[in-house]
């Protein structure tokens, strides 16, 4: 298959193309994987979100209006399927969606002595919605505006946010990385 | 300005959304304020640390569900709901098919058609009285 660019391919999928769905496919699922994994902090609930997020693109895109968009489109419906999951699983008792790593603190990490393992450790003891907007900012690098429409907020909330989150962040790291 | 007030607008330079003015005053307190380097040093610190994390790698039994899962629904007929009324329904009929209609509907209504009809011409009755009127060299 010769290279196509993400719009062509949305076009293709639009049209039913599974081809073109499973380009689309290869080229986000890291990204959508890893941004379930570090929402959820579990493997099956990750891969189930990743799943249900291919599947609702696939059958949603025909309403999807503008495709140049369609990158923090895909990652809005992934964040749903995070959120709709951890609820799901929050009312079974089996995951709290507020404390979702935090059983696992800088202290176990720290004993591996490795420091990208702390810095990993202490994002992921993050609430929720700090952890959200820090992964769509650092890893996906998302503009503020991308990251407001996929969160459902404003600009200026997301910026503050993003603030909190390394204030909180910092605060943590500070006992591990003393000058 | 507090602290906070700057911290936040390291934030803001970290994500590259800092104006030039506004960075230059961040600078200036930076020279001399310890707690607001040191969130400085961490947060670069964790922009860089993430940068060079990699992506978790998506195992092959997800691969195999969602394009398993994707081929189904592709498969799927679309699925009407019950009460979708009959002129949404897309009916395909073979073009010689469709004429031979065509032509049947044209022909069935010209031969029932009023127009067409022989219909046989009623002739009034004239009633007696007022023909006993008529003159009788009009009358035969």
């Amino acid at each position: 298959m010769e290279f196509q660019t993400e719009e062509q391919l949305v076009e293709s999928v639009r049209r039913g193309d599974t081809d073109a769905f499973e380009e689309l496919y290869h080229r986000y699922k890291r990204h959508i994987f890893t941004f379930c994994l570090k929402l959820t902090g579990d493997r099956s609930l990750a891969e189930d979100a990743t799943h249900d997020t291919f599947l609702k693109m696939y059958q949603n895109v025909g309403t999807l209006t503008d495709t140049s968009v369609f990158r923090s489109w895909l990652f809005t419906i992934a964040r749903n399927e995070v959120f709709k999951m951890l609820r799901k699983h929050h009312r079974n008792g089996t995951v709290d969606a507020e404390s979702v790593w935090t059983d696992e603190t800088p202290l176990t990490f720290a004993q591996t002595n490795e420091t990208k393992a702390i810095v990993m450790a202490c994002i992921d003891s993050l609430k929720v919605e700090y952890r959200e907007v820090l992964l769509l900012r650092e890893y996906e690098q998302h503009t503020y505006e991308e990251i407001a429409a996929i969160t459902g907020s404003t600009e200026s909330s997301v910026k503050s946010r993003l603030f909190k989150a390394r204030k909180a962040l910092a605060e943590k790291l500070k006992p591990y990385f003393k000058l | 300005m507090n602290h906070e007030n700057f911290q936040q607008r390291i934030s803001l330079y970290v994500d590259n959304a800092l104006s030039d003015t506004d960075t230059a005053t961040l600078f200036a307190h930076l020279s001399r304020c310890a707690e607001c380097r040191e969130f400085m040093r961490l947060t670069l610190g964790v922009h860089a640390y993430i940068a060079e994390e990699e992506l978790a790698e998506v195992p092959l039994s997800l691969d195999r569900r969602v394009l398993a899962s994707v081929a189904m629904a592709s498969d799927q007929p679309e699925r009407r709901p019950w009460y979708a009324p009959m002129w949404f329904t897309r009916i395909s009929i073979p073009l010689p098919a469709a004429a031979s209609i065509l032509f049947l509907i044209i022909v069935g209504s010209l031969l029932f058609s009023p127009i067409l009809a022989q219909e046989p011409q009623h002739q009034t009755e004239i009633p007696a009285s007022l023909i006993s009127r008529i003159p009788a060299s009009l009358q035969r």
